[in-house]
């Protein structure tokens, strides 16, 4: 009901008027396709059906009566971004107080912001929502759609800020000892959110910058038993082996045009030694191209292609804690496909079809080219 | 006979293997070979050596222990310099402000250990340091000594945790503090806002402390920091650096019976040695800088105060402020010292032995002794003369500056 | 008006516009290196040496004997010599290039790209001393000489909008004046590593500016990305025996590498270690001794390419709305001023003309008249003398010869832009600002207009077109939450543009390190609607052609200065790999090892 109810909104704003209804089952034909590790499949056929993908591959049967949408062009998972402060209702910062264990971004999600339909015409499905790392814990993330405004995990990870944004010069912590200290007090006896954390139900997500930040949050999470993420850490690559020791997975801010190649060159050490990442949007500061800019200029550095859509889509999933049901084409998960009139990391190539749980989303087909 | 023989030629192949084995980062087996050996407890050694043998000293005699290692021919080797004042910090993410005594808070979680004024304080021959934070709280809580390179985890770089607790006399600590009326709300409105204040926040605290030697329900973990100060098992290292900030320092001392005091910066000390020699207490002077000012809050230092204050017998230490200028480092401290009479024995304890005794890391770091790190700076001319450079700078053992190629 | 001064007007008037029209490709000469004596003269001193900043004061005296200098040989000089005249002002406009010597290179290639739009397939380049003298299939080079294969060969990238290499106090002032030169600005040790950067994605050229955001921020150059190095002056390299290990990062000193230090780094530092690659080729050219060239050697292709300014950029705070629509009324005031002076100056050489045919016939007279002349004299002396009045003597139309029009350097430098001799680049970005610029140029039809941003000019597409204009846009999509003077870069502008006839060149917006990503900046504009073939000329050949560098650079054909790059895939496609990068026959960059 709902769904067809987004559907007719969405379907009056895209012209195309051949494409059937999302609650029946239909087909996708791609010209190739990158469901997940591995290299692209030619010519592959996707079954949707309520929604979720029924079966995907090269041979895949078309049953009778289902329909089938041909396109030219390159299919993959929808892009997740492991990190946004855009599409939220208020400001995502409490100067007051350093801690806020119990605060939830999903409540201050507004699916309803013009900005989700920039990330959606960037080929951006899902979304991470994050605090800015203006207070030591900051709350708890969320992952949600970029279209129809589903919350897919309200409680993705707890936000913990070990970085020089989070002290304040007016505000208690104003150094990390202190932050630390107290860090260990709530961890000594643990209420709530940190309970869970504490217990690796709930990983965090540990939002740090330089090298010693880097090392203070290994540190807390090794001394804790935590699980989960370090998020902004620069230059992470100089560190790829205490990371991988740790078990930590990173998340890089985006890069940009003219960024430093020593940064550019930490993400393919860390992607050799096998740490798994992915990149963050800081939206709306940050354009939503800025996620796949990220990743070609990281490609052009030295990483592998696959590498490269792996820290978009599988890896994105992965770390948001949402693998069973986002990142891969594969039977069982969400339909969010996007399909590109190219190589998905190309940036001269485009999202032609975005899919956000089998209902398309935004069309935007490539006219051809007229030239006089 | 054949085993020996082959113990022989086992040994032979493992020199040989020592001595084929590339110079570079694993390579801590070193021969050091001086015109003199500085080992800073005792007579210099002339035409001495040292043999330095995974990380340590192994040998330090007149004549060649032998083994094939890798020499290193030099005019002088002095224990790698010790700055008990290096001021190497985040700024005031390194200290807590939200209370005047947050002694409990370790500085060592609050540092950079990627900062490369490390690097800096390193080629320049300090291989240990003492980190304390920044003099903005009254107590800002436990300095740590450190060594300036190595891999940068506090694991390795830690000589002490809580070395020594950090207390500041003067102006700095109560800045920022202001009176309730002009932002309500900030947490910066209390007290100290005079040295009076500093100096009562100070005495409340140790008196707390003794209150609660005798008053089991008075303790608390802050008190118990102290206890530890009051006991002697740690010292107390205070700013002090003006008259009389020094004396309330000393007053401090008497009416607490602080068995370990260091005054740290105290610029002013020449001004009257007989209070500080009272005291017991050590003194760590500031760098002289060519401006004749010293420390903190416009103390002047004069030119002489280490050989006026080492001739009324009391322990110092020079330190460096980690400098930006080659001519204020704490290599250069010495030189100026001696200029204006202090003794070259004096001088070189003065930023070796001293300051490792100061704190008590002297079982591992401060003098060439046998089993001691082997931390060691290389000279080219006697040490601490203007006209010598450091050639050579070893850490554990690792070559970090190397005489060879600095030609 | 009388037929002789209406000669030399047209005769002169058309001098000037021989150096409007499009620059005419220098052969450049494909045989033996000059004779010393003539590849020493880099700059011919006397007139029109307006750029030089130091020289003012002379200048200043000197300007006024100039103007008439010109003019008094253009009178004299035939059609031929004016096209000479036109040459030496070129020239010093864009220094003689001094052949690189021992510098020869066979390129093969499976895919050559000419020039945008061709491409041969299987060719080669032959190249030496440091230009393209062969471009084909299966050619042939003398024995010895060292050839690269190359997936892909194109010319080296333009970067029409940048920064890189000026020193830090240039870059974001807004203190200058229209003859402020970007070359005094550039510092060879800043920023090697940017530069380096630039080079591995492909870009080997850029025209720099200072003071970019400046109402008027002065004369910009194009400048090749390795310079640093007068390879003029440079020693010739030996043939080296073993590669020295100098090109450590360490830096540790070596005999030989002591000369390698200064100004060298971005030469031969590449990523560390690369001397073991020069093991296998000895016979490669390894840059020694570098030395700095007043004017950079051979770096500089262009030193007056254009002249920047800037028109609702927001510099100290808000800007006032009158202020901005104020600011086209002052360009186009300075452009008048510009204007006028060029008319005073033909109207100057008109009369100067005629007074010197005017004094040269009462010369004349007074050589008949000689005696008679004389006695009349002697005779009003003697009268003077007794009737104890003053002799005054007669005075000539010497005094009261026609004086040439004042000009300050800035009027100078709006002189040649009025004339269109130096392209105007503008930075705007409203709609309604580009609108006021092209209805103020509508009074100066000779001015080549390049605007530089342009995010709103998509409606204007039309007009732009018209007047032959060129855009450089700087295609990076922006956050909604920057807060800017406009909204967002348009992603699909360059797109709509060059459909509507525009020539599009696309530059990194006038930062320092954007250069480095150029080529994917055009893959995103490619991705939004641009042609392909667009993209690929607009950065190389378009933008060569737009700042007068098309003779040297942009393609590759024989006579072009070799700047080239040899790529493993499409040079617009993020997988590409640059494997060498060529710049004026030598090789600035290798593979990476990894």
């Amino acid at each position: 009901m709902l769904l067809t109810a987004l559907l007719s909104t969405v379907l009056a704003a895209a012209p195309a008027p051949a494409h059937p209804i999302a609650t029946d089952a239909f087909a996708i034909r791609a010209r190739k396709a990158y469901i997940g590790a591995g290299p692209a499949i030619e010519d592959c056929v996707v079954l949707l059906d309520g929604g979720r993908v029924r079966e995907v591959g090269r041979g895949v049967r078309v049953p009778d009566g289902t329909p089938l949408v041909e396109y030219d062009g390159v299919l993959t998972a929808g892009l997740i971004a492991c990190g946004s402060y855009d599409g939220i209702a208020s400001g995502t910062t409490d100067p007051t107080r350093a801690y806020l264990p119990e605060a939830r971004i999903a409540d201050a999600f507004a699916p309803a912001h013009p900005d989700f339909g920039r990330l959606l015409e960037a080929g951006i499905t899902s979304v991470l929502l994050v605090p800015r790392p203006e207070n030591v814990i900051g709350g708890v993330t969320a992952l949600v759609k970029t279209s129809g405004g589903t919350i897919v995990k309200r409680d993705a990870q707890l936000a913990v800020a070990l970085s020089t944004n989070a002290l304040l010069f007016n505000r208690e912590p104003t150094s990390y000892s202190q932050a630390l200290m107290q860090l260990d007090e709530m961890l000594a006896r643990p209420k709530g959110t940190l309970a869970r954390a504490k217990a690796g139900e709930l990983p965090v997500l540990l939002q740090v910058g330089p090298e010693h930040e880097i090392s203070r949050a290994i540190g807390f999470a090794r001394k804790h038993g935590l699980k989960g993420t370090l998020f902004g850490a620069e230059l992470a690559g100089e560190m790829a082996a205490e990371i991988r020791e740790s078990g930590l997975a990173v998340v890089f801010h985006p890069l940009w045009f003219g960024s430093d190649r020593r940064a550019l060159r930490s993400v393919v050490a860390l992607s050799e030694a096998g740490v798994p990442f992915a990149f963050a949007l800081h939206a709306p500061d940050r354009s939503p191209e800025a996620l796949r800019i990220s990743a070609a200029l990281c490609v052009r550095a030295g990483l592998p292609l696959e590498a490269g859509l792996q820290a978009l889509t599988a890896n994105a999933a992965r770390i948001a804690g949402v693998a069973d049901k986002l990142g891969r084409v594969e039977r069982g998960l969400s339909a969010d496909l996007v399909v590109w009139s190219g190589d998905p990391l190309d940036l001269s190539s485009r999202p032609t079809h975005v899919y956000v749980d089998g209902v398309l989303a935004h069309a935007a087909p490539i006219p051809a080219p007229v030239k006089d | 006979m054949e085993k020996s023989t082959m113990n022989e030629a086992l040994l032979g192949v493992l020199a040989f293997g020592l001595l084929c084995a590339p110079a570079g980062a694993a390579d801590t087996n070193w021969l050091i070979k001086a015109k003199r050996v500085y080992t800073a407890d005792r007579e210099p050694i002339e035409d001495g050596w040292v043999q330095v043998g995974d990380g340590r000293i192994r040998a330090v005699s007149a004549v060649s222990p032998g083994g094939g290692f890798e020499t290193l021919e030099v005019d002088a080797v002095t224990p790698g310099l010790i700055d008990l004042s290096v001021r190497i910090d985040l700024g005031f993410d390194s200290v807590e402000q939200s209370t005047e005594t947050p002694a409990r808070l370790e500085v060592e979680n609050a540092l950079d250990l990627w900062d490369p004024r490390f690097e800096r304080e390193l080629r320049s021959g300090v291989t240990s340091v003492l980190v304390s934070p920044p003099d903005r709280a009254v107590i800002g809580g436990w300095s740590v000594a450190l060594k300036t390179g190595g891999p940068p985890t506090l694991e390795r770089r830690r000589i002490a945790g809580r070395a020594a607790l950090r207390a500041a006399i003067g102006d700095e600590p109560s800045d920022g503090n202001r009176p309730a009326f002009f932002q309500p709300d900030s947490f910066y409105n209390r007290r100290p806002t005079t040295r009076m204040g500093v100096e009562w926040v100070l005495r409340k605290a140790f008196h707390d402390a003794l209150a609660a030697r005798s008053d089991a329900a008075r303790a608390t973990s802050e008190t118990q920091v102290y206890e530890e100060v009051l006991s002697g098992k740690a010292p107390l290292i205070v700013s002090a650096s003006t008259t009389q900030d020094i004396r309330t320092a000393c007053f401090l001392q008497r009416e607490f019976k602080l068995p370990r005091l260091i005054l740290d910066a105290a610029a002013e000390a020449w001004k009257d040695p007989p209070m500080v020699v009272a005291s017991g207490a050590s003194v760590v002077l500031p760098p002289l800088t060519f401006g004749g000012r010293g420390g903190n809050d416009f103390a002047f230092h004069s030119w002489n105060s280490a050989a006026l204050l080492h001739e009324r017998g009391l322990t110092i230490a020079l330190s460096g402020h980690n400098a930006l200028e080659r001519g204020e480092r704490l290599a250069a401290q010495p030189g100026l010292a001696m200029h204006a009479g202090l003794p070259f024995d004096a001088a070189l304890a003065a930023v070796t032995i001293n300051p490792a005794r100061m704190i008590g890391i002297d079982g591992r770091v401060g003098s060439i002794a046998v089993g001691k790190d082997a931390d060691l700076v290389l000279w080219d001319g006697k040490p601490f003369e203007p006209s010598s450079r450091i050639v050579g700078v070893l850490l554990e053992g690792e070559l970090v500056l190397d005489p060879r190629t600095a030609k | 008006m009388s037929s002789r001064p209406f000669l030399r007007l047209v005769l002169i008037a058309s001098a000037f516009l021989g150096a409007l029209s499009s620059a005419q490709p220098l052969p450049f000469p494909v045989q033996d290196p000059p004779a010393p004596e003539e590849s020493g003269e880099k700059k011919p001193d006397g007139p029109g040496q307006e750029e030089k900043k130091e020289d003012k004061k002379d200048e200043k005296k000197s300007e006024s004997d100039k103007p008439e200098a010109e003019s008094k040989s253009s009178a004299k000089k035939s059609d031929k010599d004016k096209k000479d005249d036109k040459k030496d002002k070129d020239a010093l406009k864009r220094p003689k290039l001094a052949p690189v010597e021992g510098t020869t290179l066979l390129i093969r290639a499976k895919r050559l790209l000419t020039r945008p739009g061709e491409e041969l397939a299987n060719a080669d380049v032959l190249v030496r001393d440091g230009a393209i003298v062969g471009v084909g299939k299966g050619l042939v080079a003398p024995e010895g000489t060292r050839t690269l294969e190359a997936d892909v060969v194109c010319a080296g990238f333009l970067d029409p909008w940048s920064s890189v290499g000026i020193e830090e106090e240039s870059i974001g002032t807004f203190d200058a004046t229209a003859d402020s030169l970007t070359i005094e600005a550039l510092d060879a040790y800043r920023d090697p590593h940017l530069r380096r950067q630039a080079l591995r994605g492909g870009v080997t050229s850029a025209r720099v500016q200072a003071a970019g955001r400046a109402r008027v921020g002065g004369l910009g150059a194009v400048v090749r990305l390795d310079f640093g190095v007068d390879v003029a002056t440079t020693p010739k390299p030996e043939p080296e025996a073993a590669p020295k290990p100098a090109a450590s990062e360490s830096g540790a000193s070596q005999p030989g590498a002591d000369k390698k230090e200064k100004g060298d780094k971005e030469k031969d530092k590449k990523d560390g270690g690369k001397s073991d690659s020069k093991a296998e080729a000895p016979a490669a050219p390894v840059h020694h001794a570098p030395v700095l060239a007043p004017r950079h050697g051979n770096a500089v292709l262009n030193e007056a390419a254009s002249l920047s300014a800037s028109i609702g950029i927001p510099r100290q705070g808000n800007p006032d709305p009158f202020d901005r629509i104020g600011e086209v009324d002052r360009l186009g005031a300075a452009l008048d001023a510009g204007r006028r002076l060029n008319e005073q100056r033909i109207t100057f050489a008109e009369d100067l003309a005629k007074w010197e045919k005017e004094i040269a016939e009462k010369e004349k007279q007074l050589e008949k008249d000689f005696k008679k002349a004389k006695k009349d004299r002697e005779k009003e002396q003697k009268d003077a003398e007794e009737k104890a009045k003053e002799f005054k003597e007669k005075a000539y139309k010497e005094d009261k010869r026609p004086t040439p029009p004042s000009a300050s350097p800035e009027d100078e430098v709006m002189a040649r832009v009025a004339s269109g001799e130096v392209p105007l680049v503008v930075e705007a970005h409203r709609a309604p600002e580009i609108r006021a610029l092209l209805d103020m140029l509508r009074a100066h039809p000779r001015v080549r207009l390049v605007l530089a941003g342009a995010t709103e000019a998509a409606p204007l597409a039309s007009a732009l077109a018209e007047r032959s204009a060129a855009v450089i846009v700087f295609p990076t999509p922006l956050g909604t939450g920057r807060p800017s003077g406009w909204t967002e870069h348009d992603l699909g502008l360059a797109g709509v543009l060059d459909a509507a006839g525009v020539r599009v060149l696309i530059g990194s917006g006038g930062s320092r390190a954007g250069a480095s990503d150029l080529a994917l900046m055009a893959g995103l504009a490619v991705g939004h609607g641009l042609d392909r073939e667009a993209a690929f000329a607009a950065l190389t050949l378009a933008a060569a052609e737009t700042f007068d560098v098309a003779d040297r650079i942009g393609s590759v054909e024989v006579g072009k200065q070799a700047d080239l790059l040899l790529l493993k895939g499409d040079p617009l496609s993020p997988a590409a790999r640059v494997q060498y990068v060529l710049v004026g026959g030598q090789i600035v960059l290798e593979p990476e090892a990894r």
